[in-house]
């Protein structure tokens, strides 16, 4: 009896070292030392794809009477193009549609991408619809970020805010 | 091949644990009660740890904190112990997947505690995952958002949960509250449920190790717990990430693959593996044996089938002669896995029967009891040297090639569990074999579950059908004995010869 206990103390003493090493071991390198993280994040809702129309009188009185109104105004929304530049090089760029089933619903759009630490001019636009004539809405800021700072850049109630952490 | 050499392997393996930690002492023969050993582990720990955790988001890291440092000797070594139950889960459970799979413990009939053993994974990462973001220090943060991002790539969520963590600000006092509530409620449970699950389909489920096995785990995590104390890793800070992380790779392994790769091969890995391990037990194999049938005629309901079957695979039914009360058994066949110990069980598989033909209650179709009474008589008959011997074997335990000889005759058994045990009675007294050995699986790492411990609990009148007690029990002998370990058979045979001679030396002095 004393014997398999004695024998049990180096396999056990294994056992526990395996865990309490995989537990904390090795070190995840998780980004260079030289480097610093920007998150983008979009929360905007497009411009609708048609204008509302007004209605004449007959087509109004050829709705149900619990459904007549003056306009119809159609829900569908633009896609939003979003792009989001560092010194001039776009790091993001896509064309987010909008949520929802008819197409109505907000956008969103996230991405998390390392970065050099250091000073940078950062570009961020927001073009609400697609179609011609619309310019985008820019914002750009010249930032200096230490390594493994977080600098959120965000377009939210229609306005940009770059936060460091 | 491959399969054989990965089978033998880990029989060694057992056997050296065996040899180094006793069968009762050894954790490979009890894998899966030691999984859920290490959850009770964690259950007891994280309790109390829980009494003295905040849920808000300074009081989240500030209360571990004060626990680890402020209360080192007890709280601090039951986060540790919490930590590192969960760890030590994992190790078990990777161990027990790949015991069942290289002992071929996984299709037919055990498909089913396969299959429900893969959901069980899904729960248990999560729920060791969500444990790392209670702390709320720079490991939990970081978990956090990786894990937002990947459930993000999921076509589910409208708003990327990734945004509930773009700053110290986005983070609220609630997040915990919900935090508490899978980590300590919902997951715990549901993995309860699938534990039941899991095992709902054998007999007798072993759920608790070996004292000794409790004391041994429990002990060597302790000691890890005073030797490296679990630490937090600064607190969260969502605008500055750390160069690196101490990483719990038990839980955290997919995690560097999203930041390397992409949510989508996480996924594709988690689905794709998970797929094919619930598979595994459709995949094309060799024809099935056969399963026992059971005869009416021979059948009076006695239940002793009923109450050995491992697998819960028969059903006691009303007997076709339609007399009120009377039963029989029957055989569900998508339970079976053809272990044959329903066989030892019946009490008219019994070899002193006078019929010609010996029919059982319950018996194989191929080989029967008739048959195995015949191949006995007839290898007794043939032995011609002293002391004489016949030896049963189990075709999962330690070979008896190369045993026989001109004094000693081998048979075995898909299990050494399907031998009855009016058998070794018969051989004794009616074939006037000197000695009859009897040799399988040792019961802690029986191929079929209890086929081992049945026969020791038959042998020894614990258990029906019995031996009778007429059976002097110097004639017979049990060993234990692994794949592995066929030496162990030959030399506990050569002991067993000898004091067969030594017996009828004296008995002839008697005489």
């Amino acid at each position: 009896m004393l014997k398999s206990w004695i024998g049990a103390v180096p396999l056990y003493a294994l056992f526990a070292a395996v865990v309490g090493y995989f537990s904390i071991n090795p070190d995840y390198q998780y980004r260079d030392p030289d480097e610093a993280v920007l998150k983008l994040s979009v929360n905007h809702h497009g411009d609708f794809k048609e204008p509302c129309q007004e209605l004449s009188p007959e087509e109004v009185a050829k709705l149900p009477p619990n459904m007549r109104r003056t306009r119809d105004c159609p829900r569908e929304r633009w896609p939003v193009a979003v792009e989001l530049s560092v010194d001039g090089a776009i790091v993001f760029s896509e064309m987010v549609a909008p949520t929802g089933l008819s197409g109505d619903g907000s956008m969103y759009a996230y991405e998390r991408m390392p970065i050099p630490a250091g000073e940078h001019e950062i570009t961020f636009s927001v073009r609400d619809s697609q179609a011609e004539g619309v310019e985008p809405r820019v914002h750009s800021q010249r930032v200096r970020l230490e390594p493994g700072q977080v600098l959120v850049v965000e377009f939210l109630n229609n306005a940009f805010t770059f936060t460091t952490g | 091949m491959l399969g054989r050499a990965a089978k033998s392997g880990w029989d060694r393996l057992e056997a050296f644990f065996d040899a180094h930690l006793g069968r009762d002492g050894n954790p490979l023969n009890q894998l899966g009660a030691l999984t859920v050993f290490f959850f009770w582990v964690v259950l007891v720990s994280g309790i109390y740890v829980f009494v003295f955790f905040r849920t808000s988001v300074e009081g989240a890291y500030d209360s571990v904190e004060e626990l680890t440092y402020g209360q080192w000797y007890l709280g601090g070594v039951m986060r540790s112990l919490h930590r590192y139950a969960s760890d030590a889960a994992i190790v078990t459970i990777a161990l027990h997947m790949v015991r069942e799979f290289v002992r071929d413990r996984y299709h037919g009939a055990r498909w089913f505690s396969w299959f429900t053993g893969v959901p069980q994974l899904w729960l248990v990462f999560p729920l060791g995952i969500t444990g790392y973001w209670m702390v709320w220090d720079q490991l939990a943060a970081h978990v956090a958002l990786v894990s937002a991002e990947v459930m993000d790539w999921l076509p589910i969520f409208t708003d990327p949960m990734a945004r509930n963590f773009l700053t110290n600000a986005e983070v609220s006092d609630r997040f915990f509250t919900l935090l508490a509530f899978v980590h300590l409620l919902g997951l715990p449970m549901l993995l309860l449920f699938g534990i039941w699950f899991h095992v709902l389909r054998i007999t007798q489920p072993k759920v608790n190790p070996s004292r000794r096995v409790m004391i041994g785990s429990l002990a060597a995590l302790v000691v890890l717990s005073f030797v490296l104390p679990a630490e937090s890793q600064g607190r969260a800070d969502l605008g500055y990430v750390p160069a690196s992380y101490d990483y719990d790779w038990f839980y955290l392994f997919m995690y560097p693959l999203h930041d390397r790769f992409s949510p989508g091969l996480v996924w594709g890995l988690l689905f794709g593996s998970s797929l094919f391990i619930s598979m595994l037990p459709w995949l094309p194999r060799r024809k099935r044996e056969p399963v026992p049938e059971v005869d009416p005629d021979n059948c009076n309901g006695c239940t002793f089938c009923f109450a050995d079957c491992p697998y819960s695979a028969i059903t006691m039914v009303p007997h076709p002669n339609g007399k009120p009360g009377v039963r029989m058994a029957a055989v569900d066949p998508a339970n079976c896995v053809s272990c044959g110990i329903c066989v030892g069980a019946c009490p008219s598989a019994t070899p002193f029967r006078r019929a010609d033909t010996l029919v059982s209650g319950i018996d194989f179709t191929d080989t029967t009891v008739n048959d195995l009474r015949m191949h006995m008589e007839k290898r007794a008959d043939a032995l011609t040297g002293r002391p004489r011997v016949l030896v049963f074997g189990c075709n999962h335990a330690a070979s008896l090639d190369g045993l026989a000889d001109e004094a000693t005759a081998t048979q075995q058994f898909s299990c050494i569990g399907t031998l009855p045990p009016t058998f070794v009675d018969y051989a004794i007294r009616r074939l006037g074999v000197d000695g009859v050995l009897i040799t399988g699986c040792p019961p802690e790492a029986s191929q079929h579950r209890l086929g081992s411990l049945w026969v020791e609990e038959r042998f020894s009148g614990k258990r029906e059908p019995h031996l009778k007690r007429h059976v002097p029990s110097e004639r017979y002998k049990i060993v234990w004995a692994r794949a592995s370990e066929p030496h162990l058979v030959k030399e506990e045979l050569a002991k067993f010869r000898e004091e067969l001679a030594a017996l009828d030396t004296k008995d002839a002095g008697n005489a």
